[in-house]
C-alpha cells in the first residue's frame, strides 16, 4: 500500500489526467487518500445519542449500523489509505462535568483501539468535553500524551458558548503550546432547533453554525493569540467563503477591531483549514477558491452520514492540477498532522 | 451628471410612524442609527442625483411583528405605504415602492395587497424573511402567495433575525451573519413547502444575493435526496427553481460571493441595490463595476432587470421627463 508523505508527487504515475479517462480510475483506486472527516460510532456514544440522533440525521439507520470493519470497505474501495476518526456531534450537558468528560474518554480510548487493531488505517481526532474547562485541560493532555492522537475535535457550538467564548481561552491556550491540529465539527446551536419545520436541521443550521465559530474564533482573537493551533472547519468553512466580505465589514466598522485585524480578515481566513464535504460543486467551489488555496483544503468523506465515491469523484471534476489533489486528498493532511506519515503501513 | 439610469430596488425609507415605533428597538442595535434618526427624503434625491440613480424602489427595513395585534400591524402597514405614496407624488419619477405587508395577520395582508396594489399603486409588495416563528412558506401564509401570485407581483424579501438568533455573539451585531443566513431559510421555506413551484408568476427578489444560498444550493439539493417527500417539491432539481429568482447584488460585488452567484444563476437574474443608509451608492457602483460583467450585463443589473419585473417604473422614467431608464 503507498503510503502518504510529504513530498510534492506531482510526477506519480497515474495522475497525469485527474479530469478524465483512464486517469480518475487510477486515482479512485491508487490508496493515497487521507480522510479529515469520518465518523465513527462508538457504543457508549451510540447509546446516549440515539434518540436525539434518530429524529434528526438523514440516514440514521446506516450511522446505527456501523463497524470499523464498513469504514475499512468503503476506505479500500475508495483508495483511503487513513481515515482520522472523530464522533459527529454530541449533547452538550453543562451541568455534569464528570459525565462529559467520561463520554469524551470512552469515545477516545474507542478510537485508539480500532485504531491498535488496524494499523496504519485510522487516526484520531480525540474529543474534548467542552465547555468543561478543567475536564478538557485534562483531556487534551491524557488523549494527547497517553493516546497519542493526532488531533482534537470541538463543536461550532456548546449550547450558549461558541469557541472563542473567553472561558475557553485557557483550552485554546494548551492546544497552541501543544501546536496542535483541532477539526470543528458543527452542531445545531440551542437557538436553531426545529426553526423550519420538517426540514433536517443539519441541511443549512451546520454551515451556519461554523460560519459562527470561525467569526468567534476571529472577532474574540483567538486566532490571533493562538496562532500554532491548525485550525480545521468543516464542510469548506459553512458559508464563511461567501460570506467573508461582509463578514469583514465589522472590522472596517470598528477602530478596535481594525487595531486588531489592520489587513482585515482576509489574511487570518487564508491561515485556516477547510474540508471539502458539501463543497466539490461549482458555485461552493468556485467561492471557496476565490478564498483559499488548495494548500488550505483537506479531503473528506462526512461517511456515514454521506459516501466517500461523492467526494472521491466530484473533487476530481473541480478543475484541479494532479498536484493539487494530491495535495487536498493527502499531502495537506500530513503537513498538518505528521504523525499520519508515520503510522506503519499495513 | 452621471448618466441617470440606475434603479436601486435595496433602498430604504423611514417614515415617521416606523421612526416612532422602531427608535427604542432600532437605536440599540442598528449601524449607521444616527444617520437613520435624521434621515429626509431629499437626502435621498441629492444622493440619488450624485450618483446616477434614476429611480429607488424604496421599502422599510425591518418592523416588530406583533401576532396578537392585528389592527396595530396593519395600521403600521398602511401608514408606511401612504407614506411612500406621497413620497412619489412629491418628487415625480423618482420613487416606487414595495409595500409593507402586515404577516403574520393573512387576512389583514390580502386587505392590503389590494389596497397598496389598486389604489396606491405600489410597484410590488415586501415581505420579511421571517415572523417570529414562521418562515414566508408556513402553510397558514399560502392565500397570501396565491394572491400575490395571482397579480403576478413582485416580491421583495428583506432579512430579519429571527428572536431565536438574538445576541448569540457578543459584540458581533446580528445582521452581519443572521440576515443572510435567515434569507437562507425563507427561500428553503419557500421551496419546500412547494410555494415556488406553486405560485410561477410571482417574481420573488431576495437580498444580499440569497442570503448564502448560491454557496448551500448543492448540499441542500443534494442531501433532500434522501428525503423524498422533500425532494418532490422541486421536481426540476434546486437549479431549477433557483434560476427563476431574483436577487440584489448588496454585499456580494466581491470575487467569492459572486462567483458562486454567477454559478447558480445569470445577471439577467441580479438587481442593483444599495442598502443605504447600510451602504453607500458608490461602494455599490464601484464594486459592480469590478465584477467582470459586459456593459450590456451592468445595464441590465443596473436598470433593465428591474423594469422588465416591474413595468410600472416605466411610466416613473417618463413622469421624470428625462430620458427612459433601462432597456
Amino acid at each position: 500500500m503507498r503510503r502518504a508523505g510529504t513530498s510534492t508527487s506531482s510526477t506519480s504515475p497515474g495522475l497525469s489526467a485527474p479530469n478524465g479517462g483512464e486517469g480518475i480510475e487510477k486515482i479512485m483506486a491508487d490508496p493515497h487518500r487521507i480522510d479529515v472527516h469520518h465518523h465513527i460510532v462508538p457504543p457508549r456514544w451510540l447509546a446516549e445519542e440515539r434518540e436525539r440522533m434518530a429524529g434528526v440525521a438523514i440516514g440514521w439507520q446506516t450511522v446505527a449500523e456501523w463497524t470499523p470493519e464498513k469504514s475499512l470497505e468503503a476506505m479500500d474501495r475508495n483508495g483511503v489509505a487513513t481515515a482520522v476518526t472523530s464522533v459527529s456531534t454530541h449533547i452538550v450537558r453543562p451541568n455534569e462535568a464528570e459525565r462529559s468528560a467520561s463520554l469524551a474518554r470512552d469515545c477516545n480510548e474507542f478510537a485508539t483501539r480500532i485504531k491498535g487493531d488496524h494499523k496504519g488505517r485510522f487516526g484520531t481526532f480525540a474529543l474534548l468535553p467542552l465547555p468543561h474547562v478543567d475536564a478538557c485541560l485534562k483531556e487534551i493532555a491524557y488523549a494527547g500524551d497517553v493516546l497519542k492522537v493526532d488531533g482534537f475535535k470541538m463543536q461550532t457550538n456548546y449550547e450558549t458558548q461558541w469557541p472563542g467564548d473567553p472561558a475557553f481561552a485557557p483550552v485554546f491556550d494548551e492546544l497552541n503550546r501543544r501546536k496542535a491540529t483541532v477539526f470543528f465539527h458543527p452542531t445545531v446551536a440551542g437557538c436553531c432547533k426545529g426553526l423550519l419545520p420538517g426540514v433536517n436541521e443539519p441541511l443549512m443550521e451546520y454551515p451556519f453554525d461554523t460560519t459562527r465559530a470561525i467569526a468567534s474564533l476571529l472577532f474574540n482573537g483567538t486566532f490571533l493569540r493562538c496562532p500554532d493551533v491548525k485550525f480545521i472547519f468543516a464542510h469548506g468553512g459553512g458559508t464563511m467563503p461567501f460570506l467573508a466580505n461582509r463578514i469583514g465589514g465589522l472590522v472596517r466598522g470598528s477602530k478596535e477591531l481594525a487595531a486588531k485585524l489592520p489587513n482585515g480578515i482576509v489574511p487570518v481566513l487564508r491561515k485556516l483549514n477547510f474540508d471539502v464535504v458539501s463543497v466539490t460543486n461549482k458555485p461552493a467551489w468556485a467561492a471557496l477558491t476565490s478564498l483559499t488555496t488548495p494548500q488550505q483544503l483537506l479531503f473528506g468523506s462526512d461517511i456515514p452520514y454521506m459516501t466517500i465515491e461523492g467526494t472521491v469523484t466530484e473533487l476530481a471534476q473541480m478543475g484541479l492540477s494532479a498536484a493539487e489533489i494530491r495535495a487536498v486528498e493527502c499531502d495537506n493532511a500530513v503537513k498538518l498532522m505528521p504523525s499520519l506519515a508515520m503510522v506503519p503501513a499495513r | 451628471m452621471p448618466d441617470p439610469h440606475r434603479i436601486d430596488v435595496h433602498h430604504h425609507v423611514w417614515p415617521p410612524r416606523w421612526l416612532k415605533a422602531e427608535s427604542a428597538r432600532m437605536s440599540g442595535s442598528a449601524i449607521n442609527w444616527d444617520f437613520v434618526s435624521k434621515w429626509t427624503p431629499a437626502m435621498s434625491v441629492e444622493a440619488m442625483d450624485r450618483n446616477g440613480v434614476a429611480i429607488t424602489v424604496n421599502s422599510v427595513s425591518t418592523q416588530h411583528v406583533h401576532p396578537n395585534d392585528p389592527d396595530g400591524d396593519h395600521g403600521f402597514a398602511r401608514d408606511c405605504n401612504e407614506f411612500n405614496a406621497r413620497l412619489a407624488g412629491d418628487y415625480p419619477g423618482r420613487f416606487g415602492s414595495f409595500a409593507l405587508l402586515p404577516l403574520p395577520h393573512v387576512d389583514r395582508c390580502l386587505k392590503e395587497i389590494e389596497y397598496a396594489g389598486d389604489v396606491l399603486r405600489a410597484d410590488g409588495f415586501k415581505l420579511q424573511t421571517n415572523y417570529i416563528d414562521k418562515w414566508p412558506g408556513d402553510p397558514a401564509f399560502a392565500p397570501v402567495f396565491d394572491a400575490l401570485n395571482r397579480r403576478k407581483a413582485a416580491v421583495f424579501f428583506h432579512p430579519h433575525t429571527p428572536p431565536a438568533c438574538m445576541k448569540l455573539l457578543p459584540g458581533v451585531n446580528e445582521p452581519l451573519m443572521e440576515y443572510p443566513f435567515d434569507t437562507t431559510r425563507a427561500i428553503a421555506s419557500l421551496i419546500f413547502s412547494g410555494t415556488f413551484a406553486r405560485c410561477p408568476d410571482v417574481k420573488f427578489i431576495f437580498a444580499h444575493g440569497g442570503g448564502t444560498i448560491p454557496f448551500l444550493a448543492n448540499r441542500i439539493g443534494g442531501l433532500v435526496k434522501m428525503r423524498p417527500e422533500l425532494d418532490a417539491m422541486m421536481p426540476h432539481g434546486i437549479e431549477h427553481e433557483l434560476r427563476k429568482l431574483y436577487f440584489d447584488i448588496v454585499s456580494v460585488t466581491n470575487k467569492p460571493a459572486w462567483a458562486a452567484l454567477m454559478a447558480v444563476t445569470t445577471p439577467a437574474n441580479m438587481l442593483f441595490g444599495t442598502d443605504i443608509p447600510y451602504m453607500t451608492f458608490e461602494t455599490a457602483i464601484g464594486e459592480m463595476g469590478q465584477m467582470g460583467m459586459s456593459q450590456a450585463d451592468l445595464r441590465a443589473i443596473e436598470c433593465g432587470n428591474a423594469i422588465k419585473l416591474m413595468p410600472t417604473l416605466r411610466s416613473l422614467s417618463a413622469q421624470r421627463g428625462e430620458r427612459v431608464a433601462g432597456a
